[in-house]
């Protein structure tokens, strides 16, 4: 059972996110529709309806599992019960006001009824990523005041912090600050794109990836309370921040290519943003080092497998999927096509997965049952599930996007001929959602059979099972070498597209082969690592 | 500045950031093993990085939003058609989310065609304004737009049409290469050869701190 009552408010959060959660597979599921028959919802709900509903609801879902987490960890760190729980439970009240308004007015955007003030879009922005209106944004802010207020009041003197609880803090902050840039109108397009990029990159390569890097290791402190291991998390984590602000923040550049901003950029984001790769490499070598010198069997097998989940996909998905399309030369071919939602998919679900780490953390302790067989056995079906649907979704988004540079670019086809042309990887990517949708399920019941079943009290701990290859970390600095050549290889692929053999002699094999190579190879390197980690760790063999 | 003189450029500052991160680590390993090496500031240099990184984008957005004298991109108040200029048709744009089908500059929802590429595809005002005329209350664009709504429209992609993209999206008209536009913006001092070295410098630094904390902190745990 929970030791601190206050923590139960973290409970309805958690369901907000469960719901939206859900919300965002549903919206995913008819944008696929959409690709199969374009007549079914046109006129009732556009596509550009639907997709906003798809961002919206992942960006509240995800500040959802982070309340929930933050009001779980909070009372714990500060030895007492939660400041203001009156706030709490008003502020859960604006959460679901601020997400059935934003929901309410959307659909406005149909025939275009927006209301402008002061030379600003008030009921919906009109801007991928940042739709919600800017009457919602205002009670975004009153939410992130309270949950500020809440967690300062609540917590000792800022100065016996670990470095861990900083960056969740940090992380949290800049994650709200960084929202308004993007949401301003300017008149200009390559202004207005410059300060929305600072919103959405900002927020996957700096606050947000601070945020969780900091919640991992809370986490990891509250399983172990060594002082050991603060001292490991402590170095990791300043590492990984000063990594990843160094090269993400002038990173930025790789989205500044072609909006209309100088050169200078091609040349600044061109370089660094290709060593953003740097702190995610680090980040899956040093994970193995933390497991092997903590040498405790982990307990919360599905939360261990979702960060295992971030890990994989912020390595795979985020830095080597990335690397393949941010040099110059690449971009300027993938840039507006699918090749970019095969990145951008793996990476939203990093932090998904981290959100539901989270939640699967503190979901026994505030329910006070045991994690039991059935528990493990469904939180790991969740993961595989979503892990191997997102890894076929985004392969197909990939190879999809490598065709359609062809057609769209170098034929210059009417984009009827270019859809026709994507349409062969339309299956992938739905057969990818389903089973993302299957890994949901999963995911769902095991967080209702806690919260509402009887559990048997036997605690599940993990079979004796032979080691091979498939549950050790033997060979996992291989597999990340492999995969860094694998995306170079896919960045040979993109970059043939300027060739004479392409463009002149429409030796089309190359690209295709060579990106065929690279995205196939990398969902199963991808696979390999995820087993190898998460597996590894739960039959303990990094123990020895 | 030519643009193999660009790609000359990317590649030695890139490859001659980690050579010199290479050698750097192998003097301090060397050093090391003699027990002479001192502790590196990790602490002071890690947030001083930060700091500088944060810097260098405070002092480079006025230059990328067109804040100087020799702007790179035409003013949406100018661009007009039958009246109505380009920021009345952005507003537009925004008012029906055209960025949750169409991409802009390359970033939306992909679900329909680039808006730039359809610009320039289409070439003058007249095309443009008959492509929206067709699409408009079809099932692709299930909403009625007024004249005022159209002619807004088309001026907003007349202006997205004139954007210097760095020659964006990849067409046979610029020779499926983005390396000529570099001749022509080097008009703006912070494009022109000479600032290029002050950005070949930059590169270096943060690929030799990236490298060299990669190894050092491979091997130091």
């Amino acid at each position: 059972m929970v030791k601190y009552q206050s923590q139960k408010l973290a409970l309805p959060f958690a369901a907000v996110a469960l719901v939206l959660f859900l919300v965002q597979l549903i919206a995913g599921g008819l944008l696929a529709l959409y690709y199969i028959s374009p007549d079914v919802l046109s006129g009732i709900a556009n596509f550009n309806l639907i997709r906003a509903y798809h961002l919206n609801a992942l960006i509240f879902w995800l500040f959802a599992a982070t309340f929930a987490a933050v009001f779980y960890v909070t009372p714990i760190l500060g030895e007492r019960e939660l400041w203001g729980q009156g706030l709490v439970k008003f502020l859960a009240a604006v959460l679901v006001l601020v997400v059935i308004g934003i929901f309410v007015t959307l659909p406005l955007m149909q025939n275009g009824s927006n209301i402008w003030a002061f030379n600003q879009p008030l009921l919906y922005e009109g801007k991928e990523y940042v739709e919600a209106g800017r009457l919602w944004d205002v009670l975004v802010f009153v939410g992130f005041l309270i949950v500020a207020l809440v967690v300062l009041k609540t917590l000792p003197s800022p100065r016996k912090w670990p470095l861990a609880l900083w960056a969740l803090v940090i992380g949290a902050a800049g994650t709200f600050f960084l929202y308004i840039p993007g949401n301003i109108f300017f008149k200009s397009i390559p202004t207005s794109e410059y300060f929305r990029w600072w919103t959405v990159h900002y927020w996957v390569e700096g606050s947000l990836e601070i945020a969780y890097a900091g919640a991992i290791g809370l986490v990891l402190m509250l399983i172990i309370p060594d002082p050991r291991v603060r001292k490991i998390v402590d170095k990791y984590i300043f590492y990984d921040v000063v990594l990843a602000a160094t090269s993400g923040i002038i990173g930025q550049g790789h989205h500044y290519f072609w909006i209309g901003t100088p050169t200078f950029w091609i040349m600044l984001g061109g370089v660094i943003s290709v060593l953003e790769i740097v702190p995610l490499a680090l980040m899956a070598i040093e994970s193995l080092k933390i497991a092997r010198e903590l040498k405790q069997p982990f307990v919360n097998i599905p939360s261990l497998y979702f960060m295992v989940g971030i890990l994989i996909f912020g390595f795979v998905g985020v830095s080597l999927l990335g690397l393949m399309q941010t040099w110059p030369w690449t971009n300027w071919w993938e840039h507006g096509t699918w090749v970019t939602p095969s990145h951008g998919h793996e990476c939203m679900m990093a932090f998904a997965m981290g959100a539901i780490a989270l939640l699967y953390f503190a979901l026994p302790d505030l329910v006070g049952k045991p994690i039991d067989r059935t528990f493990v056995d469904w939180g790991k079906k969740a993961f595989w599930f979503m892990f191997v649907g997102q890894v076929i979704l985004a392969t197909s988004f990939g190879l999809a996007g490598t065709v359609q540079i062809y057609h769209y670019w170098i034929l210059g086809e009417p984009w009827q001929s270019v859809l026709a042309a994507r349409f062969p990887f339309v299956p992938g990517i739905i057969i990818g959602g389903a089973i993302v949708f299957v890994g949901y399920l999963y995911f769902a019941a095991s967080v209702f059979r806690h919260l509402l079943f009887p559990v048997p009290e036997d605690p599940y701990t993990p079979p004796k099972i032979e080691k091979s290859y498939f549950n050790t970390f033997k060979g996992f600095s291989t597999l990340v070498v492999v995969s860094v050549l694998l995306s170079l290889i896919g960045t040979t692929g993109l970059w043939s597209f300027s060739s004479e053999s392409v463009l002149t002699f429409k030796k089309l094999w190359i690209p295709y082969t060579l990106v065929a190579v690279a995205y196939i190879g990398l969902a199963i390197t991808a696979t390999l690592m995820a087993g190898k980690l998460a597996r590894g760790i739960e039959y303990g063999h990094h123990l020895e | 500045m030519s643009a193999l003189m660009y790609e000359k450029l990317f590649f030695s500052s890139f490859i001659g950031g980690i050579l010199v991160a290479l050698a750097l680590y192998a003097y301090y390993a060397r050093k090391a093993k003699r027990a002479e090496a001192e502790e590196i500031p990790y602490a002071r240099l890690g947030k001083f990085m930060v700091l500088f990184s944060i810097a260098i984008v405070v002092i480079l957005t006025p230059l990328s939003i067109d804040m100087t004298e020799a702007k790179r991109n035409p003013s949406p108040e100018q661009v007009t058609y039958n009246g109505v200029d380009a920021v009345e048709g952005w507003r537009v744009a925004i008012d029906y989310n055209c960025m949750g089908c169409h991409t802009i500059v390359g970033n939306g929802a992909y679900y329909a065609p680039e808006l730039v590429y359809s610009a320039r595809k289409a070439g003058d005002a007249d095309k443009i304004r008959s492509v929206i005329d067709a699409y408009t209350g079809t099932k692709f664009m299930p909403f009625q737009l007024s004249d005022r709504q159209k002619d807004a429209l088309t001026a907003w992609m007349l202006y997205l049409r004139d954007l210097n993209t760095n020659n964006w999206p990849p067409m046979k008209a610029n020779d499926f290469s983005f390396a000529s536009s570099f001749d022509k913006n080097t008009v703006r001092w912070y494009e022109s050869f000479d600032a290029w070295a002050v950005y070949w410098v930059l590169t270096m630094v943060f690929t030799v701190f990236l490298v060299y904390s990669f190894l050092y902190w491979y091997a130091r745990g």
